[in-house]
């Protein structure tokens, strides 16, 4: 395996072999920029690398021994910056601007009232909240009627004293499993820190479905799975600001993105509708609202919650379009964002398809006799040198196998002949990880979620009338995003057979959407468009989709065989 | 006889080309149409029952085997439309309202198609009322309900408390399955039985109507 020495800090990391350098950096908590979730177009995550020149980390694969020097160390964190505006097009127009003022002292001959004063500050700007008025007459009295208005496009949210220079917004990204927060820095775009913790909701079941169904059974149960959630996510900002000696009054833009059900749930709206056939959501459109309707009087800032396209695809695939900048990019390409849920969404030509498969949470460790979630003690890799060989996260004792881990599992398994192509075990009846078993039932549970990620792929293949040869890009987001092995992803059928280079793993894109809709304001309107021009294939009635499952079922070859049963 | 294990094997192998050509052959050998179906169809259909519960085989090669079988009846069944006898129930089958998943239920359905009942398939997203007029018009020995969520799962003993208003509930047995669906379940529901896997339900359905 070869090795990667970091510089400055002279930290040196064991990988293997083929592993993307972006993961490494961030899964040994070296910090790293990274706006678009290392899909490879922000130009942020670039280092030297010794002997070859600047390198972007998230396309660079380590074959062999790295010495990279990390750029942001050396002072050049502005120069960065300005290469990633200027490369990728982005343009930082973060939602909330400072607008500094200077008003005329008033006076008998110019007795205009204090809002008048403030509406002539800029055009078209406006005042809805109550208690900025309010705060107006003394604020201006007492600082000399100089200062800086707070303004979401054009609403003023706030008046602040002059020195007031930096503003900041947070991102969300609410899991099923996991939420996630950023907080970034809204007057330069950068992104300061991060914070993450388990679902609370989890004790109430591990996937939308069984949340539903605490909710249909007990009268409070909306309420509680709500309280439980906003609590958390109060925990995240408090913490995030207190980390980073930020002030919570500092804050005012806050972007939330979900799946449809955590989304309903967030807002305090029942999901129940969307467990059952026709699974209508009450809402698809994006809300922006005022945060002390859903925190309290904690802060005041601006929530803006991402759209939804339909009751299984949500605003965090919403906000992993944005991320991986598919509404602009030419060609065929996929995003694939497999967690709980599996939501893929193909690009091509002009259209937009999205399905949800139902691939269960198998790929999340739940169904599998020892799945755990990707954390600390999850194998996360497995792999053949000389013997059977795996990977911890957090370098401790085995505790369980995430998704990944089961997919290298599976495919060591298929190498060394102890299943065969129909997945069964032809060699003992378990596969051992150290302490970790996989079981005949837990291959069954594999084949049943990778198929049907994979059913959901062909389906939209079809109904943008290509082949699976016609794809230019996959992205591969989601639990799966920062640990999949391409070859293996390929080699048990979960994705097809295209060239590797050709699947760019992004980590968490609904994260990153979500960030770059604080700094990039015209986004909100792309998050529209996005809601508007999807086109829904729902695969729970699709016959085609039936058919697909059940042929891609088995590893290999032997889903050939099926494939001309099913043409005769 | 020989021509028999072969048109048994052609099932379990899941040929579906060979059964066409193995059945007529049988046909031709004077064998009759009955005989072709319990002991060339069928035994291979439940060998295919036994394997996946044991998980030797997985759900693929029981719908292509299913396929293969189907094939075969297709060619016999016109045969045998005026002797009754192979008939050994009437079932009703559907996957309840507000869900949509087939699969399963198909595999019920097939596998008991297998084993010599026959089956009234209600597709999916069934209402009770579509399960009650199929009732009414097919008087069945039993009724099968599929349930793949644990939210769609309620709508069976809906459908249970719909067919005993209209009292219909002592014409027929209900049985139930789906991945979330137990034994407990189907108790607490007023079910007459619970399988937990397609071939578990041809035992269950032969149990219930005392047939072997």
């Amino acid at each position: 395996m070869p090795y990667v020495r970091i510089l400055p800090e002279n930290k040196i990391i064991k990988v293997i072999q083929g592993k993307r350098l972006l993961d490494i950096l961030i899964e040994n908590n070296i910090e790293i920029p990274s706006y678009c979730g290392g899909a490879g177009w922000c130009g942020k995550c670039k280092v030297k690398i010794l002997d070859k020149g600047i390198s972007l980390a998230c396309q660079t694969y380590v074959e062999e021994d790295l010495t990279i020097k990390l750029l942001k160390e050396e002072g050049t964190d502005i120069n960065i910056q300005k290469d990633f505006w200027e490369n990728s097009n982005f343009i930082l127009s973060p939602v909330i601007t400072l607008q500094a003022f200077s008003l005329e002292i008033p006076s008998l001959s110019d007795s205009r009232s204090d809002l008048e004063r403030i509406l002539a500050i800029k055009e078209n700007i406006y005042l809805r909240d109550i208690s900025v008025l309010r705060k107006l007459p003394i604020f201006l009295r007492k600082n000399n009627y100089k200062g800086k208005l707070v303004l979401f496009e054009n609403e003023i949210i706030d008046v602040r004293e002059e020195e007031l220079k930096r503003v900041y917004g947070i991102a969300i990204d609410i899991g099923t499993t996991t939420l996630v927060g950023h907080i970034l820095d809204l007057t330069d775009g950068s992104d300061i820190d991060s914070y993450s913790t388990e679902n609370p909701q989890l004790p109430y079941g591990a996937d939308i479905i069984s949340r539903i169904n605490f909710i249909i059974h007990n009268p409070d149960g909306l309420q509680i799975l709500r309280d439980r959630l906003i609590k958390t996510l109060i925990e995240i900002i408090q913490n995030l600001c207190k980390k980073n000696n930020i002030n919570l009054n500092d804050v005012y833009a806050l972007s939330i993105t979900g799946n449809s059900v955590m989304t309903h749930i967030f807002l305090g709206v029942t999901p129940e509708n969307i467990a059952f056939s026709p699974f209508v959501p009450v809402f698809r459109n994006m809300m922006i609202l005022d945060s002390r309707d859903i925190f309290g009087n904690l802060f005041n800032a601006k929530v803006y919650v991402f759209p939804l396209i339909s009751g299984y695809v949500g605003g965090d695939v919403v906000a992993g379009i944005i991320a991986t900048n598919l509404l602009n990019e030419k060609g065929n390409i996929m995003l694939i964002d497999i967690g709980t849920n599996g939501e893929i969404v193909l690009k091509s030509k002009d259209a937009l398809f999205a399905c949800a498969t139902a691939a269960g949470p198998a790929f999340e460790g739940s169904n599998i006799s020892h799945g755990m979630i990707a954390k600390n003690g999850a194998i996360c890799h497995v792999w053949l040198e000389g013997t059977v060989k795996f990977e911890v996260i957090g370098n401790m004792e085995e505790k369980g196998i995430c998704g990944s881990g089961l997919l290298d599992a599976i495919s060591v398994m298929l190498d060394l002949r102890i299943i065969d192509l129909t997945g069964r075990f032809i060699k003992g009846e378990e596969f051992c990880l150290g302490r970790v078993k996989i079981t005949q039932k837990d291959v069954r549970e594999f084949q049943l979620a990778k198929s049907a990620i994979r059913a959901g792929i062909e389906v939209l293949l079809n109904e943008a009338g290509i082949t699976y040869k016609d794809i230019d890009k996959i992205y591969v987001s989601g639990s799966f995003g920062s640990y999949l092995n391409k070859k293996n992803a390929i080699k048990t059928g979960l994705l097809p057979n295209i060239p590797l280079e050709k699947i760019i793993l992004v980590g968490n894109s609904a994260i990153g959407g979500a960030k770059m809709i604080l700094l990039n304001r015209f986004l909100m309107k792309d998050a529209e468009k996005i809601k508007e021009e999807v086109n829904y294939v729902d695969l729970s009635s699709d016959k085609k989709f039936q058919e697909k499952f059940i042929k891609y079922m088995y590893f290999g070859e032997e889903d050939q065989c099926l494939m001309k049963e099913e043409i005769d | 006889m020989e021509i028999l294990k072969e048109v048994a094997n052609a099932v379990i192998s899941g040929d579906r080309k060979g059964i066409q050509e193995l059945v007529e052959k049988a046909l031709n050998e004077g064998i009759s149409p009955e005989d072709i179906i319990n002991k060339g169809l069928l035994s291979g259909m439940s060998v295919i029952g036994e394997r996946f519960k044991k998980n030797e085989i997985f759900v693929p090669e029981v719908l292509v085997s299913a396929r293969a079988m189907q094939k075969g009846m297709e060619i016999l069944k016109p045969l045998i439309a005026k002797s009754l006898g192979i008939i050994k129930g009437k079932i009703v089958i559907g996957t309840v309202k507000g869900d949509l998943h087939d699969i399963g239920k198909n595999l019920v359905a097939m596998m008991l198609e297998g084993a010599g009942y026959q089956i009234i398939d209600l597709g999916i997203d069934v209402p009770p009322e579509r399960f009650v007029q199929a009732i009414k018009e097919n008087r069945p020995d039993v009724v099968g309900m599929s349930a793949l969520l644990t939210t769609t799962m309620p709508q069976m003993k809906v459908t249970i408390d719909v067919i005993e208003k209209e009292g219909l509930r002592d014409k027929v047995k209900i049985i139930v399955g789906g991945a979330p669906v137990t034994e407990e379940f189907a108790k607490e529901i007023g079910a007459d039985g619970y399988a937990e896997d397609a071939y578990s339900a041809v035992e269950l359905v032969n149990r219930l109507l005392k047939v072997s």
